[in-house]
């Protein structure tokens, strides 16, 4: 069971909270950082930091918007830090989400490694 | 000799940088000047994670990057760093580039002036208006240009402001 922390650039959080409130309800084992225009580097810092500490001792899973941004390069160093317990995963979509909010049972390394194989299986082109 | 850009940015490499400046342009080549970073590897993958492949991408020391800038590469290049003291170190090696481009540059315990007219933050200490405005003297191109697309200011319209 490990604990998921969104985050990304402007309301990506939020939406994405908003979007599993409205398809499957949001668990408690899932947090939302927002990193709104105005931030800066240090204060997201500061609300990463803090939500980890809150959550010390349990596994995580920090799912960001963008490769290489900001809010991927804390979620980075943060696992970095501690990669037995903590995993950074980028660019997931709705589907893989869902499936996390759903069932985050699982070590965060199969937790990504499984949403990474949803989002990829989830993408379609019509017609 | 190829071009070379200059870039100012305390967030380094940023993906506003990557993803707009870089094609806007025509950069091959992106050095990254950082200490701290350069030194540790873990940070050095973090920080070229969101860099696409076409570019050829370090992240040096100051040393490293006089070593390099005085290669006689063909390539065009933009070099970032995160404050304007740094260009005081590399002064010789820019002294030819195309445009001195700055970018975000958050606000610190000595930054005494605030940047209006430009879209994105520019704060600057005293010691920073000194030495950008001896490298506009020197006859550089300054500008506080965020995105390529947002509103600038040139150096001068921020001086007569002071």
């Amino acid at each position: 069971m490990a604990e998921i922390i969104v985050i990304g650039h402007g309301g990506y959080a939020e939406g994405i909270r908003s979007n599993l409130e409205m398809v499957i309800g949001v668990p408690e084992a899932m947090h939302f950082l927002n990193f709104t225009m105005g931030m800066d580097r240090s204060e997201l810092e500061a609300s990463l930091n803090t939500l980890a500490e809150s959550l010390k001792g349990k596994e995580l899973l920090l799912c960001v918007d963008l490769p290489g941004a900001t809010p991927f390069q804390l979620a980075a160093i943060l696992s970095a830090q501690d990669p037995e317990h903590c995993r950074t995963v980028v660019g997931l979509n709705s589907m893989a989400y869902m499936e996390l909010a759903m069932d985050p049972s699982g070590t965060p390394e199969d937790l990504a490694r499984h949403a990474m194989e949803t989002t990829a299986n989830s993408l379609a082109l019509f017609p | 000799m190829g071009k070379l850009y200059v870039r100012v940015d305390d967030r380094l490499i940023h993906g506003q940088t990557v993803v707009a400046w870089c094609p806007t342009l025509g950069i091959q080549e992106i050095i990254a000047v950082d200490d701290v970073s350069a030194a540790n590897p873990m940070l050095k993958s973090i920080l070229t994670m969101g860099v696409p492949k076409n570019y050829k991408t370090s992240i040096v020391t100051t040393q490293e990057a006089r070593e390099l800038l005085c290669d006689g590469s063909e390539k065009t290049r933009l070099l970032i760093v995160k404050f304007p003291q740094k260009l005081e170190e590399l002064r010789q090696q820019i002294a030819g580039c195309e445009k001195l481009i700055l970018g975000n540059l958050a606000k610190r315990p000595d930054t005494v002036h605030k940047v209006s007219g430009a879209t994105g933050i520019f704060y600057l200490s005293d010691s920073d208006v000194e030495i950008l405005d001896s490298l506009a003297q020197s006859g550089i191109d300054v500008v506080f240009h965020q995105l390529p697309t947002s509103a600038k200011t040139a150096w001068k319209d921020f001086k007569a402001t002071l």
